[in-house]
């Protein structure tokens, strides 16, 4: 399969530490591809990197055959959209006003909006279920909310690649499952996606291919099976993995510190 | 003084072909086309040019409470045009007083932003406290070098007023030195408004959003420096209103700056006209300062929103 974007040897030194070394990693289209690792394993910056968001420090990121270097930020902003993990929403723009502002790097500076862009802003507050806030200023909206007028805002670029970091971290139960589930959508249409998560069982159920993130390497990337095995969840969060079979035969993971811990029930007890 | 008198002397002097002149004595045409109507622009274009100034940089710290005042900048530009005062520079250019003004601005809001910002966020506790101890640093500067030029006194006249503000004695020529920067800078900061929204919305977002970041920055520094430096030029210290007029034209049309810089632009001027003819007409026959007019709004105001943004943090 003909990879989208893909990294190369990438580095990235910041702050006195190398964040990332040597990775190199692909993103094939119509998948979803899970980034898990314990924090401060370098996801949110190879998220960042992929988007061409970080400057590198070594290797380069190629997209659909060119280095991102090569091409503009704008023509970049096109095809690869980045959902960051902590919105910055204090001044008052209405949902409808931040969603638009994925569709400023289609136009030039003074151009006005086409009936394509009209359409692509709608058919995204319907997709990420935010059409009914439309018109509040995103200074009143709760977390999750806010969460999914950024997805909202993600797929109103229309870009072939999307890039989430901890889309679900904010979601209730619901929400967090939609957008797993429009995700998947999204990659059945062609899209690329990845996703930043600490959500291990979602990333089990809804992804294609798993990475595992250590300290800034990439201890295995594969399918979940393949992947998310006892030794390296071992390895990588230091906690005894167990696999529970539900009715329906799905399993799902549940996690144990490696030190036998006394639950606060026994305790209270003592 | 009749408005009529008024508009037949704007109306022979801009169109002395079709209206007659002769009948508008010397001394009408004197105070109204050479005294108050230079006075009026050169407040259009300082309120203007400050407001837009003020969006600009809230919109560049991501801070609603970033002002040429509350940073810093007012100082810097003083003291650019002090020093062109205390060496005499400026007897000999009429250019130099807006370039030093603006090069007092440009250095201490790179100062403010490298001291102030880290990893693309400013904190609005580090901004205001950078941007008061720098002003204080600069004030003490500009102080010094008044009290060595105080034996000339004319120059040391003219310092004082630039240090509190004013449009007293404005005449053409300041209309001239800050028009064309004024101007210019505030047609560059529509090129950049659209880029503005997006970086209010975070470094990183407007960067995969197709904004290059750092030009645009590098752009936005400049264009605020240049505006609050030619206008202090001419105007001195005129503080606060960066700060009242941004905020209240925001909550009319929006945060979006493709309608906030030009709102604000009509808006500033129409503030600083009026606090103007206050300073001129609260007292007479003296005249208030107009940086004391502007403060006595602004610095309630400030505290207002200070307050408000503090218990928003804190609830």
């Amino acid at each position: 399969m003909r990879c989208v974007l893909s990294t190369e040897d990438l580095g990235l030194h910041r702050g006195n530490r190398w964040i990332l070394q040597n990775f190199t990693i692909d993103l094939l289209p119509g998948t979803i591809l899970a980034i898990v690792g314990p924090n401060g394993s370098g996801k949110s910056s190879l998220l960042r990197c992929m988007g061409g968001i970080w400057p590198l420090t070594e290797g380069r990121v190629v997209l659909e055959g060119r280095d991102l270097l090569e091409i503009t930020r704008q023509q970049v902003a096109c095809a690869v959209a980045y959902v960051p993990q902590e919105p910055k929403l204090e001044f008052e723009f209405t949902v409808r006003e931040i969603v638009a502002m994925g569709r400023y790097a289609h136009r030039g500076r003074f151009e006005r909006e086409t009936s394509d862009d009209r359409n692509a802003v709608e058919e995204a507050l319907a997709r990420a279920d935010v059409a009914y806030l439309a018109e509040r200023p995103v200074t009143h909206l709760s977390g999750g909310e806010r969460q999914r007028v950024l997805i909202a805002r993600s797929l109103a670029t229309r870009s072939r690649v999307l890039l989430l970091d901890e889309p679900t971290s904010s979601l209730d139960v619901e929400h967090g499952l939609d957008v797993l589930a429009l995700c998947r959508s999204l990659a059945d249409e062609g899209r690329t996606v990845a996703i930043a998560t600490h959500d291990l069982n979602g990333a089990c159920r809804f992804a294609d291919r798993v990475a595992l993130l250590d300290s800034g390497k990439l201890l295995g990337v594969g399918p979940p099976s393949d992947v998310l095995t006892s030794e390296n969840l071992e390895h990588a969060f230091h906690v005894r993995s167990e696999a529970v079979f539900s009715r329906d035969g799905s399993s799902f993971m549940v996690f144990h510190p490696m030190r036998p811990q006394v639950p606060n029930s026994v305790r209270a007890r003592e | 003084m009749d408005w009529r008198l008024a508009l037949h002397v704007l109306g022979a002097r801009l169109f002395p072909f079709w209206i007659d002149r002769a009948s508008i004595e010397r001394a009408d045409d004197v105070i109204i086309w050479l005294i108050r109507t230079p006075r009026v622009l050169v407040a259009a274009l300082v309120g203007g040019g400050l407001a837009v100034a003020g969006a600009l940089m809230q919109g560049f710290f991501r801070n609603p409470l970033a002002e040429s005042n509350t940073v810093g900048v007012g100082s810097g530009a003083v003291l650019g045009a002090m020093i062109v005062f205390s060496t005499g520079l400026a007897a000999r250019s009429v250019i130099a007083l807006p370039i030093a003004a603006f090069l007092g601005a440009l250095l201490s809001l790179i100062t403010v932003y490298a001291l102030a910002t880290h990893g693309g966020v400013t904190p609005v506790s580090m901004l205001l406290l950078t941007g008061i101890a720098l002003s204080a640093l600069l004030i003490a500067i500009s102080s010094l070098l008044l009290t060595l030029t105080v034996a000339n006194w004319e120059v040391a006249e003219e310092m004082i007023f630039w240090m509190s503000g004013g449009l007293d004695r404005r005449t053409w020529t300041h209309v001239w030195i800050c028009a064309p920067f004024v101007l210019f800078a505030f047609a560059a900061s529509l090129y950049y408004a659209r880029d503005l929204d997006l970086l209010m919305l975070g470094e990183d977002t407007a960067a995969s959003l197709g904004v290059d970041v750092e030009s645009t920055k590098r752009a936005i520094i400049v264009i605020s420096a240049l505006i609050t430096g030619s206008a202090i030029a001419v105007a001195g210290a005129v503080g606060f209103v960066g700060l009242v007029v941004p905020h209240i034209v925001r909550l009319f049309v929006g945060p979006s700056h493709r309608s906030l810089l030009p709102s604000s632009a009509v808006a500033g001027a129409a503030f600083v006209i009026i606090c103007d003819l206050l300073a001129r007409t609260i007292h007479p026959p003296g005249e208030i300062r107009l940086g004391v007019i502007t403060a006595a709004f602004g610095a309630p105001f400030f505290l207002f929103i200070l307050v408000r943004k503090y218990r928003e943090l804190n609830v």
